[in-house]
């Protein structure tokens, strides 16, 4: 039996007052989810972390999370690397500028409990994006067996981001890829979202929950934009297949 | 907003701030003082400052609501000081029955009904009574004011604003009406100078008018919907009901405590409240995503959802020597991989004048239709998308823009699954005589992502290599294909004419600048005694209309294959152009082995060979044309003879297996690309 229920697993590079209100979101919503009886581990890795905040994280006020330290480069190897060194079955990744709602953690879990149970392989996704700062906009995602869930929205968009709860098993067995802007490849998100549903796992979202994506003109999914990267080229988009994409999953 | 308002409201005993909270959730959401909040907002929402109030029963309140005060409850309080508690008390006990709410959507209906702070609405519009009343059944007064500050600020009647001033500002009642689209698309409706809004109601909905760019009655809306298995109306009722529950949920449910919660922990949350009243529902969130999902879905369709081996990209199909090049390339790349793995992609315009020069079986795809009216970006990424879902071995750009401009941002990364192709032709000169084409400006951007560049001259090939100093790693990708002809045309037999009749001298191609029609005119005008039979079209120009045709021309139209003209009667080919590849008309005519005459431009010397036919090298010396046309008119035997060597050349060097040949150790080429 696992230590921890769940890892919350955030990542930090140069951030640190904008981390306070994500800080803040993610510890209300694991007192709901400890309240509700699962036992939360929190992690907070650093990678190539700039001095300050290094010392940001290093404050008194956040003893309680463990603090990793890692030299990628690169936000999606440290979630991989976390997924290893995380002790929950289950893995929830925040960005340290985002936040979450208080409601998101339990009802994840207690969406993949049920997952469980019912022996599907699931990954949890908030039902929300609510955009703020640099850019304003909300939107909603539908579940994979939704009926406007609709394939070759894929090719152009990610229909979930990187926030998800996802069992520790699916992401060992399908690690973000790597980054590699210089040939023009990014959103490891959302590669990753196409290669666990390539690989049988259904994305589903959990009504009323919400991420608060803080929008920064550097952020990297700014970054990606501007360079017009593309999602990697992958076989469950082949022609042949993407009417079929997801249709086979859960 | 003054404090003595406040206070006024406060003290009047009119206000229930609890009740007020309980009535309307999205106050305690928001976080506002309750009377701040009815104040600012709630007044022009026609919300009621407390459970028992009753406008109707106010006397004079109306006279206020007229007067434009800025807000009359408050100068009614004012006025009557504590004749308001008084009214209360009276209100409440008659009973204070609720009036029908009022400035709400009717459509999609705010979440709870809200009890109205006023009758519904004013009364004494006289005329405008009637259209007042069908605004408000829809009119989305939360948003309004939330969208429009100046009518948060002001004390006007908000469905009022917009009947008489918000339409005709192109202002949007609500986030499902976008009143600029809905005037742009409906040149009636701005003629009429109604308002937008009300027309719709009274009549465009009916009449299947669009009230937003992204709504049945989009074609590409109106495809997804049927990706979906659904009609169009199926979708957007969907689509409408998920907004309505969001917003319900917003404003009454768990997910708007999430968001009052969360903008307690950093103010900016709240800041895009606005466009929460218009949530995006995936994947039906913008017109360019779902324009590229109709038109990839399209495509696919059309190619029959199968994978293909290779792709070659055309910008269409009409009089064009880089497009019968690329038809031979396609015949080419069918023998090679079956016709079946051959993928032809049309990326700029939809004509197709010659669908024999491509394989029978090859799959065509009219990417230029399934993409029209998509800006750059998207219609690049849709571009490089459909190629991606292929699973493509090879793709030949023969003069494909889009492809050209999609590899400037997409080029490396589609370089990782594909190898690149591409042919140059040669430089074109503008009106200003400054070189232009692709040569001089794509090549050296992204020869290093190309697997093969493939010149159809090996002069061009020679000036690329000289100008960028092509290192032997590049060399070995710098091909030159010669473009393969029709070997089995028979030479034609000399002109055999009676002393009697005229010589005959043929010239084809565009009327343009490039095929200098002024210089082949000038050497017609120098042979009164010869007729001269001119093939082709007036295309990129209308410099040609200027000139004045000489008597002895005439113009015989287009033709739609080189052997349906009467070569037989033909004593001489005359060739004009500035500038040039190896144009296929030449090398036609070499192997129909009927005389040469014509300009050193470009690739054309490797035609026009010297001592087998009449090379020009000036252009615009008439006189050396002159020459060389009396020769081959005065003697034909010895003439005849030199053409049908230069036939053999051609042959040898144009022979169609030769190029399949060169064609396939392109393919077959080991490189370190992908």
């Amino acid at each position: 039996m696992a230590e921890y229920d769940l890892t919350v697993a955030i990542t930090a590079h140069n951030e640190t007052l904008v981390a306070g209100p994500c800080l803040l979101s993610v510890e209300a919503a694991i007192e709901q989810a400890e309240k509700a009886g699962f036992r939360v581990q929190r992690l907070i890795g650093l990678d190539n972390a700039t001095p300050d905040a290094d010392a940001y994280f290093r404050q008194d006020k956040l003893k309680q999370w463990e603090l990793v330290e890692f030299s990628f480069g690169d936000p999606f190897k440290v979630r991989n690397a976390m997924v290893e060194c995380g002790a929950g079955k289950w893995i929830a990744f925040v960005d340290a500028d985002d936040m979450v709602s208080e409601n998101w953690f339990v009802k994840a879990a207690q969406r993949l409990t049920e997952a469980e149970k019912a022996g599907e392989k699931v990954v949890v996704h908030p039902e929300m994006n609510w955009i703020f700062e640099a850019h304003e906009m909300v939107f909603v995602k539908p579940d994979m067996n939704d009926e406007i869930f609709l394939p070759h929205y894929f090719y152009f968009a990610n229909y979930y981001d990187m926030m998800a709860m996802a069992p520790r098993e699916a992401a060992l067995q399908t690690p973000y890829g790597d980054r590699d802007l210089k040939n023009g490849f990014g959103y490891q998100d959302w590669q990753w979202n196409i290669e666990t549903i390539g690989a049988g796992w259904r994305h589903v979202v959990v009504r009323d929950t919400i991420i608060f994506k803080r929008r920064r003109m550097n952020s990297v999914s700014e970054q990606n934009r501007s360079r017009r990267c593309l999602v990697r080229d992958l076989e469950p988009m082949a022609i042949d297949r993407i009417r079929e994409f997801g249709q086979r999953v859960g | 907003m003054i404090r003595h308002e406040l206070d006024l409201l406060k003290g009047s005993g009119l206000f229930d701030a609890a009740w007020y909270c309980q009535e309307y959730p999205d106050v305690r959401l928001l976080g506002m003082d309750p009377a701040e909040h009815f104040l600012r907002f709630g007044w022009l929402l026609n919300r009621k400052p407390s459970k028992d109030f009753d406008p109707d029963r106010v006397p004079g309140l109306e006279a206020f609501l007229q007067q434009g005060q800025r807000n009359p409850l408050v100068a009614y309080i004012e006025q009557h000081g504590e004749g308001g508690v008084l009214l209360k008390s009276r209100g409440a006990s008659n009973g204070a029955a609720v009036t029908k709410p009022a400035g709400v959507n009717g459509k999609h209906p705010a979440p709870k009904p809200a009890p109205s702070a006023r009758p519904s609405g004013p009364r004494n519009l006289g005329a405008e009574q009637a259209d007042y009343d069908l605004l408000v059944t829809e009119f989305d007064a939360e948003y309004y004011v939330r969208r429009y500050q100046d009518i948060a600020r002001s004390s006007m009647d908000p469905a009022l604003h917009f009947l008489r001033h918000g339409g005709f500002e192109l202002r949007n009642p609500g986030a499902d009406f976008d009143t600029k689209y809905y005037v742009n698309q409906n040149p009636d409706v701005k003629d009429a100078k109604v308002n937008p809004f009300l027309h719709y109601l009274k009549s465009g909905r009916a009449e299947g008018r669009q009230p937003t760019p992204l709504s049945p009655g989009n074609p590409h809306y109106d495809q997804v919907a049927g990706m979906l298995g659904f009609t169009p109306s199926e979708l957007g009722d969907r689509i409408s009901g998920r907004k309505r529950d969001i917003r319900e949920r917003l404003m009454t449910g768990e997910l708007g405590e999430m968001i009052a919660k969360a903008e307690k922990l950093d103010p900016l949350v709240k800041h895009v409240w606005l466009a929460a009243l218009d949530p995006g529902i995936s994947p039906i969130r913008s017109a360019g995503w779902t324009q590229q999902m109709a038109a990839l879905h399209q495509m696919q369709e059309q190619a029959g959802w199968r994978r293909a081996k290779v792709a070659v990209l055309i910008p269409w199909v009409h009089v064009s020597g880089a497009v019968r090049i690329a038809g031979h390339l396609a015949m080419a790349l069918a023998e090679i991989f079956g016709p079946d793995e051959v993928i032809i992609v049309q990326t700029e315009n939809s004509e197709v004048q010659f669908p024999e020069w491509f394989p029978d079986g090859a799959r065509h795809i009219d990417f230029a239709a399934a993409a029209q009216g998509l800006d750059g970006a998207n219609r690049e990424r849709l571009l490089v998308e459909f190629l991606r879902s292929l699973k493509l071995d090879h793709v030949f750009n023969v003069n494909s823009r889009t492809f050209w401009n999609a590899l400037e941002h997409f080029g490396v990364a589609l370089s990782k699954s594909m190898k690149l192709h591409s042919y140059f032709f040669c430089n074109e000169k503008n009106i200003y005589g400054d070189w232009v084409g692709y040569p001089v400006r794509m090549y050296h951007k992204f020869a290093d992502i190309l697997d093969s560049v493939i010149c159809d001259s090996h002069f061009l090939a020679n000036e690329l290599q000289g100008r960028f100093l092509v290192p032997p790693m590049h060399g070995d990708r710098l091909r030159v294909l010669s473009t393969p002809i029709d070997v089995s045309m028979e030479p034609v037999a000399p002109a055999r004419r009676p002393a009697n009749q005229r010589p005959k001298v043929f010239w084809a191609g565009r009327f343009d600048r490039q095929k200098r029609v002024d210089v082949a005119y000038a050497i017609a005008a120098a042979m009164p005694d010869v007729d001269f039979h001119f093939w082709g079209k007036q295309t990129l120009d209308k410099g040609f209309e200027k000139l004045k045709k000489p008597d002895n021309v005439k113009l015989e139209g287009v033709y739609q294959k080189f052997t349906d003209l009467p070569l037989a009667e033909c004593d001489a080919w005359l060739y004009t152009a500035e500038w040039d590849g190896v144009p296929n008309m030449l090398i036609e005519v070499a192997t129909a082995a009927v005389p040469l005459v014509g300009s050193i431009a470009g690739g054309t010397g490797e035609v026009l060979v010297e001592g087998l036919s009449w090379p020009v090298n000036d252009i615009e010396d008439v006189d050396d044309y002159v020459a060389g046309l009396r020769r081959a008119i005065e003697n034909p035997v010895e003439v005849r003879a030199d053409a049908l060597k230069l036939r053999q050349v051609v042959q040898k060097r144009h022979a169609k297996t030769a190029y399949e040949g060169a064609v396939r150790a392109l393919i077959d080429r080991e490189t370190p690309n992908g």
